[in-house]
């Protein structure tokens, strides 16, 4: 551990500040960056963040930057903190990807692959909001090309 | 939603997915049609499968009547998803176990008669593929 904690402040797209811990904003690899080669002067800007969806990342690194917290708490963590709507999924998984903290950015993407999983093109259309742009020519020819895999 | 998502991050996610549902994706939308089948994809999902080979159980019993063998095939693919079928294919009697991160499993069986077989678990389809 360094002798002093450093502070940083990060700025949300829509004008909220955050004043965080250095250890902890590191977590983020673009934040990281700026850090290291010292483009940081006194309010970091994360222009493709809101305010709501920087809440719940800092809820994230906090938890996981917590000292001697067991394996299974953090499980128990992750399990509930993906649990979201799917518009919130959304947002979290741009904002893991900006900030490029890939440990957070695969639990997200995992979580999309399983609510993916099992379900039939219909059901992942509703649970995603995806708007179907084929017409029920061009769907039922790529049907047919795939056939095995609707059997 | 997840149409909104660039095209890297439609592939980070779609890398996990085994390959019969992401045929079945593949009706979703124009854009999860393209990302599917772009040649940039299949080689990140190959890369990825690698990774986590998949596991393949092959028991051959003679099959008398067409004097060639049955087999039963069971294989585990890097998504946790079982598959069993059923094919006749000219290999050797016994079991076989494999591990692949490879989509296709070849067969050779030596002999006078040596034959290639080749399968493919995920589309369940075996087919003959030469003969000595």
């Amino acid at each position: 551990m360094s002798s002093s904690t450093k502070f940083l402040t990060l700025k949300t797209c829509d004008d909220k500040k955050f004043v965080l811990d250095e250890a902890i904003a590191v977590r983020s690899q673009t934040i990281k960056n700026m850090v290291e080669d010292d483009c940081v002067s006194n309010v970091i800007p994360l222009p493709n963040v809101d305010s709501k969806t920087m809440t719940k990342v800092i809820e994230y690194w906090k938890k996981h930057s917590e000292e001697g917290i067991s394996k299974d708490m953090l499980m128990d963590f992750d399990k509930a903190f993906v649990k979201v709507h799917h518009s919130i999924l959304h947002a979290l998984i741009l904002a893991a990807n900006f900030l490029n903290d890939k440990e957070m950015l695969d639990m997200m993407c995992q979580e999309v692959v399983d609510r993916i999983k099992g379900k039939t093109p219909e059901e992942i259309r509703k649970e995603f909001d995806i708007k179907n742009d084929f017409t029920p020519e061009e769907e039922e020819e790529i049907r047919k090309e795939n056939a095995w895999a609707f059997e | 939603m997840a149409d909104h998502f660039s095209r890297d991050l439609l592939i980070h996610i779609f890398s996990r997915l085994g390959v019969k549902q992401l045929c079945q994706l593949k009706c979703l939308s124009k854009e999860w049609l393209q990302t599917i089948s772009s040649p940039y994809f299949k080689k990140q999902h190959r890369d990825h499968s690698k990774k986590r080979p998949s596991l393949s159980l092959i028991s051959s019993s003679r099959n008398r009547p067409f004097r060639s063998q049955l087999i039963h095939l069971s294989s585990i693919d890097s998504s946790n998803n079982v598959h069993e079928y059923e094919a006749i294919a000219k290999i050797g009697e016994g079991n076989f176990v494999c591990i692949s991160g490879l989509d296709l499993l070849c067969f050779y069986q030596t002999g006078d008669e040596g034959e290639i077989w080749i399968c493919n678990p995920i589309t369940k389809k075996t087919s003959f593929a030469h003969s000595f």
